[in-house]
């Protein structure tokens, strides 16, 4: 994390932020994913498997982004890479909503 | 999990970082978790225990017909009986029955209406106190009606694992879900951490603190980790409708339970078309035909005994009789407690003879492996000795989850070299003492309280909890009041001396002690005084060690030391 800690305040700030990144922000992404599934598979696998599949990607999404968000490079690199997957997988919701 | 390539100590780095603090942060909560949790793969056993009226009972062949025979005497008129049979988890006999038809059978309130603290009563025990009707226990030899203590036995321990206590049980089961995702983490990225997990496992450096610690942590980790695993993800997926509501929210609509209720309807039309065929072709003789050959029959499908006699419209013409069995057979097969897909084989009251045999409609993959999860977590399917492997493993996590934080105030003591610790670090060394040893203690306590509390108390099951929680308070209370050290050897010796006292406790205040169950074979009573005893002398080893380490260490000079002191708590 933050090399050589040019500041406490601006080295908390930044672990601050990637904990919300992790704790949130991997949450929103969870919901997303598991919602894109669902409603992406619910016609070619039923609405119970759709649902249950959902949220087991959805748990395994949230721990990878959750550990993402400490193991890269910076926090704002942390919000920029769960931003960008949670736009993906709304995209993928609104998608298959308009579909069915 | 990008751009790793060139950084790998970074990232191992942030990950050690990660692991510590999603496991600290939470594992106050886990370790309580773990502990309660690990205690609830035995919780009938517990609470056969915790009730040694019932310990005389023994199971007989004839416990069904005693059973049917009690069930006529009282409640000739009831919709429907219900008969638990003795099983390898219980000695006694279970009745109970059902006056007036209700619309919600089985599990049709689950989650509604029902308060947390409920099921802590007991009452039907085996169905998991979700019964409304009225329940008897019988011995399983002589059909004399047993009158056992009221306890809120292993089934408070059990629920305790899951929805805590005294608390919304929406808000309980996201605060234990938020846990368990913290733990999800945490083993990733523990693993991450150790890349050389494996070599690690085999490496144990006894008696050299804080790599003593570590190499505790490490084995009880690795040893178990396709444990923890499972039982982390299958406990978030147990828990997914609360977690991850929206997606039932969408593909069921407004009430995602109609689906169910409709299944359960469908069901209940089904059952009530049979029993009027079976009415019509048994005219208007009420009687029963005999319970011990359709019992034999199942025996012979299942290869495993009935564990269960649901009999519908009893000395009715209709009379429609349901068995089912001990234990799922397969991970793949849904619990057998009277949720939809169960196992069970039909007879006709009148005849006996077997209608239909319903087997667990095969499930798609994804509904396979959802349930050989749930049923991996639940441990439903385990036999007795793989039940053991299955405790075992969680005490491993039990273990693994307290040295862990322990390690945490040692790896920071021994950073500091003997400097007192901050505002930050002494919080957590004293909140680890009431968390762990504190724990302990008030499980010990509350093994006491059950012997000790009046045996005809109102609202007995309650004041057991009380004093399970009024124990582990105060050892929360205990360490601000001692040096850290002193807490901890103080404690430890405690919770040993209480949990190794248990089978002496039980000797003055029961009749089902040791000298009675180890003679008479009844392993299921005798093995909760053996574990309480091993326990016991486990926590006071831990204390003597704790004892010569700090002897040794106050003949060195101090700075030097205090890691190693820290080190040996």
């Amino acid at each position: 994390m933050a090399s050589a800690a040019p500041s406490t305040g601006r080295y908390r700030l930044a672990i601050a932020s990637r904990s919300l990144a992790a704790i949130l922000g991997s949450y929103g992404l969870a919901v997303l994913t598991s919602l894109a599934i669902t409603a992406g598979l619910a016609n070619v696998l039923g609405a119970r498997d759709a649902v249950t599949l959902g949220r087991m990607i959805g748990f395994l999404v949230y721990a990878g982004a959750a550990i993402w968000a400490f193991g890269c490079r910076s926090a704002e690199s942390a919000w920029t890479g769960i931003g960008l997957a949670s736009a993906l997988a709304a995209l993928g919701l609104l998608a298959a909503g308009g579909a069915a | 999990m990008k751009g790793r390539k060139g950084q790998d100590l970074g990232l191992r780095q942030s990950m050690s970082w990660l692991h510590g603090w999603s496991g600290l942060l939470l594992g106050w909560l886990l370790f309580a978790i773990f502990f309660t949790g690990t205690i609830a793969y035995f919780r009938q056993e517990v609470t056969a225990w915790m009730q040694p009226e019932t310990a005389a009972s023994r199971p007989s062949p004839q416990a069904a017909e005693l059973a049917i025979a009690k069930l006529a005497a009282v409640a000739p008129d009831a919709a429907s009986w219900r008969i638990s049979l003795p099983n390898d988890r219980s000695n006694t006999l279970g009745i109970s029955w059902r006056k007036a038809q209700p619309e919600t059978r089985a599990r049709g309130g689950n989650g509604r209406g029902e308060r947390g603290g409920e099921g802590n009563r007991n009452r039907g025990r085996r169905g998991g106190g979700r019964d409304r009707g009225e329940s008897l226990t019988l011995d399983a030899t002589t059909g004399a009606t047993i009158t056992p203590r009221e306890t809120a036995g292993g089934t408070f321990l059990y629920r305790f694992h899951f929805e805590l206590y005294a608390l919304p049980r929406e808000w309980a089961r996201w605060i234990v879900g938020i846990a368990t995702m913290a733990m999800f983490v945490a083993i990733i990225s523990g693993v991450i951490t150790h890349k050389k997990i494996f070599k690690d496992f085999f490496t144990f450096r006894p008696a050299k603190g804080q790599r003593s610690w570590l190499d505790a942590h490490n084995a009880t980790a690795v040893l178990a980790l396709p444990f923890h695993l499972m039982i982390t993800y299958s406990g978030l997926l147990l828990f997914a409708s609360t977690l991850l509501p929206w997606a039932g929210d969408m593909a069921f609509g407004e009430d995602p339970r109609a689906s169910r209720a409709e299944a359960r309807a469908a069901q209940a039309r089904e059952v009530e078309a049979l029993q009027a065929r079976l009415a019509d072709a048994a005219g208007t003789d009420p009687a029963m035909a005999p319970i011990a050959p359709m019992l034999a029959r199942a025996e012979r499908i299942w290869g495993q005994p009935a564990s269960r006699i649901t009999i519908t419209d009893p000395g009715k013409p209709g009379a429609l009789v349901e068995v089912l069995p001990t234990r799922n057979d397969s991970l793949a097969q849904h619990s057998g407690s009277g949720g939809l897909g169960a196992v069970k084989l039909r007879f006709a009251g009148a005849t006996g003879a077997l209608i239909d045999e319903q087997r667990d409609a095969p499930g798609s993959a994804i509904a396979t492996i959802d349930t050989a999860l749930g049923s991996l977590h639940r441990a439903r399917f385990a036999p007795p000795g793989l039940r053991w492997l299955f405790f075992l493993a969680g005490v491993g996590g039990t273990v693994m989850v307290g040295s862990g934080l322990v390690l945490w105030s040692v790896k920071r003591a021994e950073k500091r070299k003997g400097a007192p610790g901050h505002f930050g670090h002494k919080l957590v060394d004293h909140l680890n003492v009431g968390a762990v040893a504190g724990l302990c203690i008030a499980t010990a306590g509350y093994f006491w309280a059950n012997r000790l509390l009046p045996a005809r108390l109102d609202d007995r099951g309650e004041w057991e909890i009380a004093c399970f929680l009024a124990i582990w308070l105060a050892s929360f209370v205990h360490p601000l009041l001692r040096p850290l050290r002193a807490a901890w050897l103080e404690q430890l010796t405690a919770a040993g001396a209480l949990f190794a006292a248990l089978p002496v406790l039980n000797l003055m205040t029961s009749h089902a002690h040791l000298g009675v169950t180890v003679p008479a074979g009844n392993w299921m009573v005798a093995g909760f005084d053996l574990v309480a005893l091993a326990t016991g002398l486990a926590l006071l080893a831990a204390a003597a060690k704790l004892r010569r380490r700090i002897a040794r260490a106050a003949s060195k000079p101090p700075v030097a030391t205090h890691a190693a002191r820290l080190a040996a708590e």
